[in-house]
């Protein structure tokens, strides 16, 4: 029975990764081949040079807009995180409305773009929030850190991405019996360490999964940062796009998209190490084979 | 006209000026009777239809004021929005550039679009009547800029300049850059995201407006260190003028350092008061043509659509509605009172006798180089 199962799973697998190979793969190993030719005035030089990597690794304008891409990621996940925990629990154990789910994701039938300006009105210096912060007397003059700062990027990006993240949690917390957590609570534990000692160890991957995921999508983000984020919201996915677009250096645009995938795989193994240094994130054991 | 900047790259296109005339001279002689007999007859005409793909500045693709000419031709333009000229060149870095029939240049890139990036095919101006001495002023006629080798490679359109832009409710008129460093405009002003405009500034207030774009590595710093100050004083950059438009209409920002007037149209009509300053240190004056790039599909349409684009009553309309000015003369007296007064005509001469900004060279041993200025503009943009 084994081999006919194998076969149909290829089968069923074979057009996504048919799909992922011509248009990830193959345009990925273009793209790394690239970072190692030159370039100068939009002109393109096959060639095998290291140059676009340590000239971005010694350039301070590559470290400022990547730490700040990484402080915008790491902010942005682990708010978004926090925030879609909560509501990702209270759909899988305790209402377990769809109503509320599709109320949540609704908020992705609208353009990006549009979400974008939306926060551009509210943030404003004459925009939402510092008329009610006027009005209640709280500022004498409207605030303009609101707008074209960090804190406009951030609490975009956690808009935008809650609904997303909140599907990752739902999805990960759907794997873990309530069984489990009725037993926890039997024994002793409180609802806070119910979740410590029961749910988030066992959800653990999924809800790294959710904020990896979550972080690469933001700190790659480029249009948010660029529209929202004034001089001190340039991020890494800026500075490539610009490679790209404007100043036509594909190669050192292809090199530092290639750092950023390093920077963040090491961020990967970061959080891994954290939570299992914290012992949120417990290593779990192959089962063993019935019988054996 | 002669052209101060970039002759370092550009000297071959202006070198080629006796060998025009030579040329000119030959064609006049055989037969220019023939020559306005053809002006006057359409077969001589491009032949329009199908669909043109075109690259322009915001507001500056003809979509309103040729709307009749493309019903009538059966022509369907797409047109793509340019924000920074750097938008068009990169389309052409790699292979398969898309099939774009017809795009705008700013007369500072001639060099690198037609002898380094070779991405720009002659234009046949036998399909374009429109262009003629009687019709064009003669610093857009036969210029070096545009015609070399004995070819057309650009068709100049529209001419202009970037200057401060600001909100006449709120400030008083600027005379000079200098005075948008004032303390109570502090997160007040916008800078484009234009190098082509801003880089030309930045050399200005540095004190090396005279030198630009031929500047030393030190004198690049220099200039960037003095145009920090700016930076410190903007409240963001502007991707675009479609943003500008949005920043200045929501109070965002009162004024902006050098930007296209063009936006005044669309202020306008959100009953915003945009007017523009001429700064002592001077608007940055720009030529921009329309070239047919070597993709291009739709060869016989863009003819037909540079033609067009040259017609009086059209360049009486887009200079109107972009605030800027037309190449034809023809066009000047169709002008309403407003857009005639803006600019004296009569003194065209003397407003091109300084030449026209080019961009750095591309290489160098002496002079930072377009690369250096791009490494220092994305640091400035990221406030560094």
């Amino acid at each position: 029975m084994k081999a006919p199962r194998s076969s149909m799973g290829s089968l069923l697998a074979a057009p996504a990764v048919l799909y992922m190979v011509v248009f990830f793969v193959v345009p990925s190993l273009i793209l790394f081949v690239y970072s190692f030719w030159t370039a100068a005035s939009y002109k393109i030089v096959p060639d095998f040079v290291f140059s676009n990597y340590l000239n971005s690794l010694m350039s301070p304008l590559f470290w400022t807009v990547t730490i700040n891409a990484i402080l915008i990621g790491l902010v942005t996940a682990s708010i978004t995180l926090v925030l879609a925990i909560p509501v990702g629990y209270y759909l899988v154990y305790v209402s377990r409305s769809q109503v509320i789910l599709y109320l949540i994701l609704i908020t992705w039938f609208s353009s990006y773009l549009v979400r974008i300006y939306a926060w551009r009105t509210l943030l404003g210096t004459s925009g939402v929030l510092n008329t009610i912060l006027l009005q209640a007397g709280i500022v004498d003059s409207p605030v303009g850190v609101f707008l074209f700062s960090r804190f406009a990027v951030a609490i975009t990006l956690i808009h935008i991405y809650l609904p997303f993240c909140i599907l990752l949690v739902v999805s990960s917390l759907s794997e873990i019996k309530k069984d489990l957590v009725d037993a926890a609570r039997d024994l002793g534990a409180s609802p806070l360490g119910a979740f410590f000692r029961v749910i988030a160890p066992n959800a653990a991957n999924g809800l790294v999964g959710a904020f990896m995921l979550t972080f690469v999508m933001v700190a790659g983000d480029y249009v948010t940062p660029q529209m929202l984020g004034g001089s001190s919201g340039q991020t890494t996915g800026l500075l490539i796009a610009d490679q790209f677009r404007k100043t036509g250096n594909w190669p050192l645009g292809a090199a530092q998209a290639f750092l950023m995938f390093l920077v963040s795989t090491a961020i990967y193994f970061a959080v891994m190490g954290l939570g299992r240094a914290t012992g949120l994130i417990v290593k779990r054991r192959p089962a063993k084979k019935a019988g054996a | 006209m002669t052209r101060k900047a970039g002759d370092e790259v550009n000297s071959g296109l202006f070198t080629s000026a006796v060998s025009r005339r030579a040329v000119l001279t030959g064609m006049a002689g055989l037969g220019g009777g023939a020559f306005l007999l053809r002006l006057s007859t359409l077969p001589a005409q491009a032949a329009a239809g199908g669909e043109l793909q075109v690259m322009a500045w915001e507001g500056y693709d003809l979509t309103n004021e040729l709307s009749d000419w493309r019903k009538a031709n059966g022509v369907t333009v797409e047109a793509t929005s340019i924000a920074n000229q750097d938008d068009v060149q990169a389309k052409f870095v790699a292979g398969n550039p898309p099939p774009i029939d017809l795009a705008e240049y700013n007369q500072a890139y001639a060099d690198l679009y037609i002898r380094e990036m070779k991405i720009v095919n002659p234009i046949d101006m036998s399909k374009v009547p429109n262009y003629n001495a009687d019709n064009l002023f003669g610093q857009f006629y036969d210029q070096p800029t545009w015609f070399a080798d004995g070819q057309y490679w650009g068709s100049p359109y529209i001419w202009g300049f970037n200057t401060i832009l600001f909100n006449a409710d709120k400030l008083a008129k600027p005379t000079s850059y200098v005075d948008l460093l004032d303390p109570s405009l502090k997160g007040k002003i916008a800078i484009m995201d234009d190098t082509v405009s801003s880089w030309p500034v930045a050399a200005r207030v540095a004190g090396f407006g005279d030198k630009y774009p031929l500047l030393t590595k030190d004198e690049l710093g220099k200039t960037f260190a003095e145009f920090s100050k700016y930076r410190a004083q903007a409240r963001v950059i502007a991707l675009n003028q479609g943003e500008l438009v949005n920043l200045m209409v929501s109070g965002e920002v009162v004024a902006a350092l050098c930007a296209d007037p063009s936006i005044i149209t669309q202020t306008d009509q959100q009953n915003m008061k945009i007017e523009m300053a001429i700064p002592k240190e001077g608007p940055i004056l720009w030529v921009d043509a329309w070239f047919i790039p070597v993709s291009a599909d739709n060869i016989e349409a863009a003819h037909a659509f540079i033609n067009q684009s040259l017609d009086p009553a059209v360049q009486a309309k887009v200079a109107m509605a972009v605030v800027q000015a037309p190449v034809s003369k023809k066009a000047v007296a169709l002008l309403d009172e407003k857009s005639r007064s803006r600019i004296d005509y009569d003194a065209i001469e003397t407003m091109f006798a300084a030449g026209l900004p080019g961009i750095p060279p591309r290489a160098s041993d002496t002079h930072a180089t377009y690369d250096d200025w791009v490494a220092a503009w994305q640091e400035f943009k990221a406030g560094m």
